[in-house]
């Protein structure tokens, strides 16, 4: 089996990035829903992608509130394809 | 249900994938808002303006096209803005949409211009144009009614450059009500799957 991608092959990762794989951007409280994760969680989550170029995260304020948005880079779709490839192969579909 | 960060078999993870995916699916029923507006707008204004050139006999029967063009612009831009913000997410398809319809309008504005300058009737491009936007959005989002209001256009823009001026007024009028507004009020009823 190829060695799988270790950032892509958790659970709550690999969840964000099929939701942003299907979305220009996502917000911050909409992962979290979609996950069911805490603030705390996501956050870690989130900069763990963010670090592997996987994503880009931007920080602004609506309404004097902060928003946090959140986009998949080039390099994370490309990682995402693999990582589906290669799960395919292994499923041998 | 919190997801925890364990590794995954690859059928748990291609299960995932397909779940998460399928969560930022586009909403034809949210789109469909700017096909009623504009399948409500086209038809008034067109009226309006033959209205003013037949009954008012006014020099300033061109002016509902500017003004409720761009009213309806302002609002689905303001609609669209506040529903991407409350929803969280913007998907792909939305954004392929949004993209497609925000250049389209700009290609209206830019066809009237062109044939202000040129001193030509603009209606058979405008229906033209309206034919390439509604063709490629049923073909796009793999819905009949649309389709078939994109063929409908293309076959009005072709009839309207052997009538009369103003007779090409209550034709795109009629034609906009069949091809526009009845698919996006069907639209409007759709399950949110596509």
């Amino acid at each position: 089996m190829k060695e799988l991608d270790p950032i892509l092959h958790s659970q709550i990762r690999l969840a964000i990035m099929s939701i942003l794989m299907s979305a220009a951007e996502a917000q911050f409280n909409y992962l979290k829903e979609k996950t069911g994760a805490t603030a705390g969680n996501l956050s870690f989550q989130l900069t763990k992608l963010q670090k592997s170029n996987y994503i880009r995260i931007q920080k602004s304020f609506e309404n004097n509130y902060p928003l946090t948005t959140v986009r998949i880079t080039p390099e994370g779709k490309k990682a995402f394809e693999q990582y589906v490839k290669a799960m395919k192969h292994y499923l041998q579909l | 249900m919190e997801l925890q960060d364990k590794p995954l078999s690859p059928q748990e993870s291609l299960q995932l994938i397909e779940k998460f995916i399928a969560g930022a699916r586009f909403s034809m029923r949210k789109f469909a808002f700017s096909i009623v507006l504009f399948g409500i707008l086209i038809p008034l204004a067109a009226l309006l303006q033959y209205f003013l050139i037949v009954f008012a006999k006014s020099e300033w029967s061109w002016l509902p096209w500017p003004v409720l063009m761009t009213a309806g612009f302002i609002i689905s831009m303001i609609y669209y803005s506040r529903l991407g913000k409350k929803e969280g997410v913007d998907s792909t398809q939305a954004l392929f949409f949004r993209s497609l319809f925000i250049w389209g309008g700009l290609s209206y504005f830019l066809l009237a211009f062109l044939c202000g300058a040129l001193q030509v009737n603009p209606i058979s491009f405008m229906l033209a144009l309206t034919s390439l936007l509604i063709g490629v959005s049923g073909l796009a989002l793999r819905y009949p009614p649309l389709l078939w209001g994109g063929v409908l256009f293309f076959i009005v823009a072709i009839v309207c450059v052997y009538l009369a001026p103003v007779n090409q007024l209550l034709v795109m009028a009629l034609s906009v009500i069949i091809g526009y507004l009845i698919p996006g009020i069907l639209l409007t009823r759709q399950k949110e799957t596509a």
